[in-house]
């Protein structure tokens, strides 16, 4: 079940990759800004149709090898759904939630189907791959019929958990705040984040605090304005203090590693690189990370601050949406006094306990530094410079050439147990997701040394390895000796 | 490692799939069954024609037929539909009008061949986050842009 939702977490990255492009052309095409009819209608291509977006994302992410007949499917099961359950009744809004429903519904069908013996006489749509589609559409009208009749009853359920959240707050942005940090080692947010940024609350036909604020609601963007003084500030410092607290002698290289982390946060609000350097090396203070988070949700929406991102929330969005928000000035003193807070307690935390961050580890600094191994790798691919691992005893990768996305991909896959233990890999933004028959067989030093910074086992057959954002790329190539 | 599925067997799943669309939407109709919901179901299927084909082209073109190309047919789709009328008034985006078809078309060759020569884009630390497959549906809508633009002014 767990590795089910974290599917639609993974599965979701796709189409939300599209979403800072289209909302700068939503953005500056506006009449306030540049005033391009067509600049906005690009963007709007985006916005007003995210529900099919996510159907085909959905569909794609949760379909073996990512097929495509599976995208197919998945507009089809939603048009079906969508427009089924309207001819039933007219007053029916599955919106992001149906298609993220038509996609999930259409990735376990097409897996399921074509697990099976190819069927010869379906060889002229693609035997069971076409098979599947087929069984999908049908399943779709018998689920358009049952969201005809039933979904009138959850819909007004949904409105009422919508203005019990609303009606707490601060309270609800502060609670949504701590959920949203949580969960993100379990992949789960996005659960959170989609119903929050796409369906709470309604305004002029437009679900979601997202979605609100992007279409003029003044309400809108009391769940997003918090994240601005985490992301800009809070992590940022946060960095910032483990290269404080660092060994003098690697306190610069530490520098050259979280100085980009922290850059990446402040300009663009992407901020797995910080928060899987220490949430693992030290659980507690990514809890009280946390609590800061929802604390900063809550502080805002009390203060009435508004303010939205499309993709996440960091300078660029800051910048870009500075007209659309109310009091949204208020986030920079806010955000300093949150950066001195997390400074403090970041830098008193890791020295007062002996957390190992990166540049804390013991030795004498001539090898490779564990807990900063995946960013410092990052840097290294993203440079085009060989990966210095050793290789010295036998916890070290197999010789291979690691500076090269094959060779490293090659290194990762035997270090997983090679072809035969690996059923299937997936990339999340920063993950590969594995589904493995032994789990023995996974060697976490070697991983490690590989430049991975933490390795969740889930179950028995399910695991996370943390990588980096070289995800998507390494599970590309590791297909190719699959 | 899958094998691709050529253009010919997804031609073959389109035909499959408007015909189910077609026999639904008779079934629903007056001179059959006549039940509005069956008839709602098949017309879901058939006005969104162009869409499927865009699908369906991009799905054909990809190397191993991968999804992403799918995504991208149908936002590059949208683009260029949404796009050009912007730009005139006098264009019919309804399933009835005929630049729907020539937009299907062109977003879903657009979509199959970013696929092939942009599903392996690496880009700069700080974005790396768009590469990859991600970066095939933000190049397609870009490229689609362009089209909606042209189209918007020669269209009428």
């Amino acid at each position: 079940m767990l590795g089910q939702l974290q599917k639609i977490g993974k599965a979701l990255m796709l189409p939300i990759a599209v979403l800072p492009a289209a909302g700068l052309l939503l953005r500056l095409g506006q009449p306030d800004t540049l005033n391009i009819p067509f600049m906005a209608a690009a963007g709007n291509a985006v916005f007003n149709f995210l529900p099919i977006l996510f159907a085909i994302g959905v569909a794609v992410g949760f379909a073996k090898n990512n097929h495509g007949f599976a995208g197919l499917a998945g507009f089809v099961s939603y048009e079906i759904l969508t427009d089924g359950a309207k001819a039933i009744n007219s007053t029916i809004n599955l919106d992001a939630l149906g298609g993220i429903l038509a996609g999930i519904i259409t990735g376990v069908i097409f897996n399921a189907v074509t697990k099976r013996k190819d069927v010869k006489w379906a060889q002229f749509m693609g035997g069971t791959k076409g098979l599947a589609v087929v069984l999908i559409t049908l399943v779709s009208i018998l689920l358009a019929l049952i969201f005809g009749y039933v979904w009138p009853f959850v819909q007004t359920g949904i409105n009422d958990l919508g203005s019990w959240i609303g009606a707490l707050g601060a309270v609800g942005a502060g609670i949504y705040g701590l959920l949203n940090r949580l969960l993100i080692p379990f992949g789960l947010h996005h659960v959170v984040n989609s119903y929050i940024w796409f369906v709470y609350g309604s305004w002029h036909g437009k679900t979601g605090d997202m979605t609100r604020f992007f279409a003029g609601d003044p309400s809108a963007g009391g769940f997003m304005a918090g994240m601005f003084p985490i992301m800009m500030f809070g992590l940022p410092s946060a960095a910032l203090a483990m290269v404080a607290a660092a060994k003098p002698e690697r306190r610069r290289m530490v520098f050259g590693i979280m100085g980009a982390a922290a850059l990446t946060s402040f300009l663009t609000g992407v901020t797995e690189p910080i928060e899987f350097s220490f949430m693992f090396l030290a659980p507690v203070l990514y809890v009280v990370h946390a609590i800061l988070t929802g604390l900063s949700l809550a502080i805002c929406y009390a203060l009435g601050i508004r303010d939205g991102f499309n993709f996440s929330a960091g300078l660029i969005d800051y910048v870009l949406n500075r007209n659309h928000a109310t009091h949204g000035y208020w986030l920079i003193p806010i955000g300093i006094a949150f950066g001195i807070v997390y400074f403090v307690v970041f830098y008193f935390s890791i020295k007062i306990f002996d957390i190992k961050t990166p540049g804390r580890e013991d030795g004498d600094g001539s090898g490779t530094i564990p807990g900063a191994g995946f960013i410092f790798d990052e840097m290294q691919v993203a440079a085009d410079e060989p990966a210095n691992v050793p290789a010295a005893s036998s916890t070290t990768p197999a010789a291979a050439d690691l500076s090269t996305m094959a060779g490293k991909a090659k290194a990762y896959l035997d270090a997983l147990g090679g072809p035969e233990n690996v059923v299937e890999v997936e990339a999340c933004t920063t993950r590969l997701r594995l589904n493995v028959k032994d789990m023995g067989q996974l060697n976490e030093p070697v991983l490690k040394q590989l430049g991975s910074s933490g390795v969740m086992k889930l179950n028995q057959h399910n695991a996370q390895v943390v990588v980096g954002t070289i995800a998507d790329m390494l599970v590309e190539e590791m297909k190719q000796f699959m | 490692m899958q094998t691709k599925l050529g253009l010919g067997k997804v031609v073959g799943l389109m035909a499959v799939v408007f015909a189910i669309g077609a026999i639904l939407y008779w079934l629903g109709g007056p001179s059959a069954a006549n039940v509005t919901f069956i008839q709602a179901v098949g017309y879901a299927i058939l006005s969104n024609y162009a869409i499927i084909l865009a699908v369906g082209i991009s799905i054909g073109m990809a190397k191993e037929n991968q999804g992403a190309a799918a995504l991208a047919a149908f936002l590059g789709f949208e683009v260029i539909v949404q796009g050009a009328n912007s730009l005139t008034s006098s264009i019919d985006i309804g399933d009835k009008g005929s630049i729907v078809l020539v937009a299907g078309l062109i977003a879903g060759v657009l979509a199959g061949y970013m696929y092939n020569r942009y599903h392996k884009t690496k880009l700069p630390a700080v974005l790396a986050f768009f590469g990859g497959r991600r970066f095939v549906p933000i190049i397609t809508a870009g490229a689609c842009l362009l089209i909606a633009f042209v189209l918007g002014h020669i269209w009428h």
